[in-house]
């Protein structure tokens, strides 16, 4: 236990810097996009120049450059994100609303993307340079280059407007009559075509993680030695192989987390999904920069909280992380 | 090193099949004003024209009557000085990052692996989409916002490789001789770790002809030239009717990223053929 308790002080000690940097990188943000927060409150109330360098001040926005620093990291020290103009309403709350859709979708994402990837990454590594390796790794390729927001127009063409089997856009349905199941079946058959065009790419990245590992494993000591002692063929490629060559991708999916909240950019704009990614949108066309430097942090956290958990789970799957030498 | 190099690059399928299709891209962008002379957003011809229904319109009209193949090969050009303009950054920041924190290690090492750190934490689209709005949608500003994350992953692996080759011994003898660690960092080192770097500037172009392509497509781009994602982006209203105005530039977008990643995956193998 304290192996794991040391473990997760080191990892969160190693986020303090991440932290610092990107809130000064969001700082910048503010400094430098036109206008500031009483620009764009003024533009809706009315007001003029002295009332304006009155709020500047009380809202400390005055100042020199240390001071306006000092003031923004104090109050994201607080959780205090300032306040949203598009939504008229605090930031926390804006975000707070918005990110149980966001992670559904990355949950959903991961869950196929894996389950396929690591599926096809095993019927390709347990035979290289075999047919079905060069098919499947010539797939991946194909699917890496696939542009997400274009898989998801189609798919919406296909399976939604063609041939409709799918919604169109939303995240659960205006109007459903019916106990939880129901609205669970709903939300999943929203989710679908989203899931597909989101996951399209990561079925390749995990996919060639595990062929890379498998293919490696293949030519070690430890496989040769399970040879040796005369265990049977799939038992070689079960234990010897495959097992080793899965915490890699444990690590795969842990670095992409932050490209999955990239994507739903796109895919949540795409879907109508209200969630962080389709946030950062509405925030950019919005110029509502409190609210873009809010998303930015409250992503950066939850890309640091993620992790956090992967790494606990390699710490579970593999006891040599985090002991004394380790 | 550059011949042997090129050659396994063209023994390799991959290698080969990316680089005709790459070859194919770079003569689109620049046959582009010879073949389409006229203003690529001039409307030439009724609207919807389904594709080759009308030989001098081959792949159809948009919605407002514009010739697609005329607006797709436009949009070749700013698609790949983009991406390509974004690896040469990304490579040259990297490259000089991870050869000062491998060389130097102590202070300088953290300082720049931290903010690689932070720069790979947070979500990389979602920079570009703030300095984009910061910056605006000139070719500086894409290529500054998709810069911004893409040099942490080469500064990693050159600042790996040179700490291995910074034991080596013709390292130490350049040092013993009384030289300054820069240099030696920037001359001895860096040719040996460019080969590494190398590998990865496929996969930065791929990343970026995609990012790109998703910023225009949600309206970021420059409107006064043809894009790829922005052609998409306006196709979207009429591709229940008319699919062939988002699938012909999508196909575009697709083998283009295609083509580099083929090229990235032959570069790989050749590598790995010269180290064995």
């Amino acid at each position: 236990m304290t192996r794991v308790l040391r473990l997760l002080a080191l990892r969160a000690l190693s986020a303090i810097p991440t932290l610092l940097i990107v809130a000064f990188g969001a700082f910048m943000l503010l400094e430098f996009a036109p206008g500031d927060a009483v620009d764009a409150y003024l533009a809706q109330t009315g007001g003029d120049a002295g009332f304006a360098a009155e709020l500047r001040r009380s809202l400390g926005l005055g100042g020199t450059f240390a001071e306006r620093l000092a003031g923004f990291l104090v109050s994201l020290a607080t959780l205090d994100l300032g306040q949203s103009v598009v939504f008229a309403r605090p930031v926390a709350s804006v975000i707070a609303e918005r990110l149980p859709n966001t992670l559904l979708l990355m949950a959903s994402t991961t869950l196929f993307a894996a389950g396929i990837g690591l599926g096809l990454g095993m019927l390709a590594g347990r035979r290289p340079s075999s047919l079905a390796d060069h098919g499947i790794s010539t797939a991946a390729l194909v699917l890496l280059a696939i542009p997400n927001f274009w898989l998801g127009l189609l798919l919406v063409v296909g399976l939604a407007v063609s041939w409709p089997l799918f919604p169109v856009a939303g995240i659960r349905s205006l109007t459903t009559t019916g106990g939880p199941a129901v609205a669970l079946l709903d939300l999943l058959h929203h989710l679908v075509l989203p899931t597909l065009a989101l996951g399209a790419g990561y079925i390749a990245l995990y996919l060639r993680t595990l062929r890379a590992g498998m293919v490696e494993a293949w030519q070690s000591d430890h496989v040769r030695a399970a040879r040796a002692r005369g265990l049977s063929e799939s038992s070689v490629l079960r234990r010897g192989v495959v097992r080793p060559a899965l915490l890699p991708s444990l690590v795969v999916a842990g670095q992409n987390i932050g490209t999955l909240v990239g994507g739903s950019v796109v895919v949540e704009t795409l879907f109508s999904i209200p969630g962080m990614g389709r946030l950062a949108f509405e925030a950019v066309t919005g110029r509502d920069t409190a609210l873009l430097v809010g998303v930015v942090m409250s992503a950066t956290l939850m890309v640091l909280a993620i992790n956090l958990v992967v790494d606990l789970a390699m710490a579970w799957v593999d006891p040599r992380l985090g002991a004394i030498d380790g | 090193m550059g011949d042997s190099l090129a050659a396994r690059l063209l023994g390799t399928t991959a290698g080969l099949a990316g680089l005709l299709l790459l070859l194919a891209a770079a003569i689109m962008a620049m046959a582009a004003p010879w073949l389409f002379p006229a203003d690529p957003f001039d409307i030439v011809a009724r609207p919807l024209l389904h594709p080759f229904s009308q030989m001098q319109h081959p792949l159809g009209t948009d919605r407002l009557g514009r010739d697609l193949l005329a607006m797709i090969a436009h949009g070749t050009r700013p698609s790949l000085v983009t991406a390509l303009s974004v690896a040469a950054v990304a490579l040259g920041i990297g490259l000089a990052a991870g050869a000062l924190a491998g060389m130097f290690g102590g202070l300088v090492d953290e300082l720049i692996m931290r903010l690689a750190d932070a720069l790979q934490t947070v979500p990389s689209f979602v920079v570009a989409l703030a300095v984009v709005s910061v910056l605006g949608p000139s070719l500086p500003g894409l290529v500054a916002a998709l810069s911004l994350s893409a040099w942490t992953a080469p500064a990693r692996v050159v600042r790996a490789e040179v700490m291995r080759l910074r034991s080596a011994a013709f390292v130490e003898s350049s040092l013993l001789l009384g030289r300054n660690r820069a240099i030696v960092a920037l001359q001895v080192v860096l040719p040996n770790a460019i080969a590494v770097a190398l590998a990865l500037a496929a996969v930065i172009v791929a990343g970026a002809l995609l990012s790109e392509a998703a910023l225009s497509f949600l309206g970021l781009g420059d409107p006064n030239r043809p894009s790829w994602g922005a052609l998409i982006a306006e196709g979207r209203q009429v591709m229940r009717t008319a699919p062939h105005v988002i699938i012909a530039p999508g196909i575009a977008l697709f083998l283009t990223v295609l083509a580099v990643s083929l090229v990235g995956e032959g570069l790989a193998k050749a590598l790995s053929r010269r180290n064995s």
